[in-house]
């Protein structure tokens, strides 16, 4: 299983804003089918660290390698070639289309997959059309992942309940077929039963075969989710092991003030 | 079947209103007559009605279109009879901004781009067919390939123009468009040469198919301008149904996504850049159509026939319509030229009345006279109800 090279290795990663060094020489690798959840108090760049694997910022220095068919470097590219390349993400505070229904939502996922150009929708082409039926069969399968959705699928997306839309925006990523996915606090705001039932979903996603990389302040969840925890503290990489390992980590405790011991 | 009947009874009554309506001509009248039509909507709305109707006309599709087009057909027939063809140029010009108003509706209903320029690609269309017919004043026919020509001309300005405010959003893309549009205009002003400056091109001659010339009368007593009145209320539909049908595409939904927020679309894959280019180019496209028709229409273009004024009217039309709704647009267009006209008799009251009505449409109806709704997708496959989840494919083929 090591033998294979890490399907996302991250070295010197670095970005300031101004005087503040918001992730500073970072480096991570994450094995194909793994689950890594990065933890650290506010502030400390596990967003920033999102977003320059996102193509959101571009960092000062560093890169970060995807291994696909070849390996290759994420840095300077857009945000929509990151996407192409299979890397998809949620945010921290949800960023759903409003207005549009709940499985237009999944299917404008689908976009970098698919190609039609406006003469083809112009024209209603056969292989347009038969792309339209592909992408409104694949969102709904991709919906049943949360049956929850299912009943609500020409709803507005603005309408939904908040666990549903991070649910919602969990789908519309995946519509993307990535093969590593960025969850952004996925729990944040959820009920411990909702994070439960989130658990079990997250875990569903792992076994058909996406790796995750998660964002998470709930440590039931990163503790029930996580092959392997990263702990961020002042833009750098305090500890990295097993969730037991890192809470025994004594740069971890002072970074949380011993509130990670106690879980 | 009674449906059918239903639909057809409401699409008529309808007709026969506006009929009723126009031949109004006293002002004051007038103005009741539409006060009480606003007030039977409202009624209609308040009891539901309103949205029966819409049902209804959703299942009986096929008979609503059926039937309006055949009232699209009786209009000019209808006026020739009263004797009052200055109605079917209203129509028509109604036509030549219900494109107007589809091309921007395209930019800042569907995209969401502030666009106060938008009257320069107008400007371009009806000013590119009359210097061609001002040079090749035989080559009637060539109408038909200017129609596609000036479409594409205008895409491409349309483009330049979106590649270089692409950075901008909000109040600073208004800016910058507005600024184009006054340059257009300026431009058009001042070059004399090439469009002969304030005086204008005058003599742009009709369109000829198939040696039938649109400057004679189509016969059954109809007026010269019948023609055209058919001519724009074809290119209205073709370009209806292609806003409709971009509108439900892949781009359509990217479009909707980047109105909605930009910064997650590009995290989706989208290439916001050349999605929101497509949507400058498109409008500007319909707009230069619009513009051909136009100047052969009234044979005669002048640069103040595209002032900033024209723009925000056909800003007025999509905003007044809904936005991002294509049949709320087309009523927007054809209630922002009718209602000027019937209200010539208050002279200089006139912009004060149009204007307190668009007021009071914002503060009681602010989503416009159609709002625009997402068209449900059809369930095309049910999912297995046993209790696992369907969701078996792997990530990646």
């Amino acid at each position: 299983m090591s033998q294979a090279p890490p399907l996302l290795s991250i070295r010197r990663l670095s970005k300031a804003f101004g005087g503040l060094k918001a992730v500073s020489q970072v480096d991570i690798e994450l094995r194909a089918g793994e689950i890594l959840s990065l933890i650290g108090p506010n502030g400390s760049g596990k967003t920033t660290l999102f977003n320059l694997i996102s193509g959101i910022y571009q960092p000062d220095e560093g890169e970060v390698w995807l291994q696909d068919h070849r390996a290759v470097n994420l840095v300077g590219l857009r945000p929509h070639k990151i996407t192409a390349q299979g890397v998809a993400r949620t945010f921290q505070n949800i960023r759903i289309f409003p207005d549009m229904t709940v499985l237009e939502n999944v299917m404008v996922g689908f976009h970098c997959r698919t190609q039609s150009g406006p003469l083809s929708a112009l024209f209603k082409t056969p292989a347009q059309k038969k792309e339209e039926q592909y992408i409104v069969t694949e969102a709904q399968r991709r919906l049943a992942l949360f049956r929850q959705l299912l009943p609500l699928i020409n709803e507005p997306a603005k309408t939904l309940p908040y666990a549903y839309r991070k649910r919602l925006e969990i789908v519309r990523a995946l519509a993307s077929s990535p093969r590593l996915l960025l969850l952004d606090e996925p729990a944040a705001g959820m009920n411990p039963h909702e994070t439960k039932e989130l658990m079990a979903d997250l875990h569903r996603l792992r076994e058909s075969g996406y790796t995750l990389m998660v964002i998470e302040h709930d440590m039931l969840m990163v503790k029930g989710l996580s092959d392997r925890v990263i702990a961020f503290d002042y833009g750098q990489k305090i500890a990295e092991g097993t969730f037991d390992e890192v809470r025994r980590n004594e740069r971890v405790i002072e970074a949380y003030l011993g509130k990670a011991a106690r879980c | 079947m009674p449906e059918n009947i239903y639909t057809i009874i409401i699409v008529l009554t309808g007709f026969a209103l506006l009929i009723l309506g126009l031949n109004i001509h006293e002002a004051a009248p007038f103005l009741g007559f539409v006060l009480a039509g606003a007030g039977g909507m409202y009624a209609l709305q308040r009891g539901g009605w309103l949205l029966k109707a819409g049902e209804l006309i959703k299942r009986t599709r096929r008979t609503y279109y059926a039937s309006l087009a055949l009232c699209l057909l009786a209009y000019p027939l209808i006026f020739t009879w009263l004797q009052s063809p200055y109605w079917i140029h209203v129509a028509t010009l109604a036509g030549v901004y219900v494109c107007l108003a589809l091309g921007l509706n395209v930019v800042v209903g569907f995209v969401g781009l502030l666009d106060l320029g938008y009257v320069a690609f107008y400007a371009i269309g009806a000013y590119s067919s009359a210097i061609f017919f001002h040079h090749f004043p035989q080559a009637r026919w060539a109408f038909w390939l200017l129609l596609p020509a000036t479409a594409l001309l205008a895409g491409i300005i349309g483009l330049c123009l979106g590649s270089s405010s692409l950075r901008l959003r909000g109040d600073y893309l208004a800016i910058v468009t507005l600024g184009f549009g006054e340059i257009t205009r300026i431009i058009l002003t001042n070059w004399d040469t090439l469009t002969n400056g304030p005086k204008g091109i005058s003599g742009i001659p009709g369109p000829v198919i198939a040696r039938y010339s649109f400057d004679k009368t189509p016969g059954f007593g109809l007026p010269r301008v019948a023609n055209y009145y058919f001519l724009i209320i074809l290119l209205a539909c073709a370009i209806g149904m292609a806003a409709d049908r971009l509108n439900h595409s892949r781009i359509g939904r990217a479009w909707m996504a980047i109105r909605e927020d930009a910064l997650a679309a590009e995290s989706l894959g989208i290439n916001v850049t050349v999605i929101k280019l497509l949507a400058f180019a498109v409008g500007a496209g319909f707009a230069a159509m619009g513009g051909v028709v136009y100047s052969s229409l009234i044979g005669f273009v002048d640069p103040m026939s595209f002032t900033f004024m024209e723009s925000a009217m056909i800003l007025c039309m999509v905003v007044l319509g809904g936005m991002g709704s294509i049949p709320g647009v087309i009523i927007g267009a054809i209630v922002l030229v009718v209602l000027p006209e019937k209200l010539r008799d208050f002279q200089q009251y006139r912009m004060l009345i149009f204007g307190a009505a668009l007021i009071m449409m914002m503060i009681f109806r602010p989503q416009g006279l159609i709002p625009s709704r997402r068209r449900k997708q059809e369930l095309l496959e049910e999912e297995d109800e046993s209790g696992t989840p369907a969701f078996e494919h792997p990530p990646l083929e």
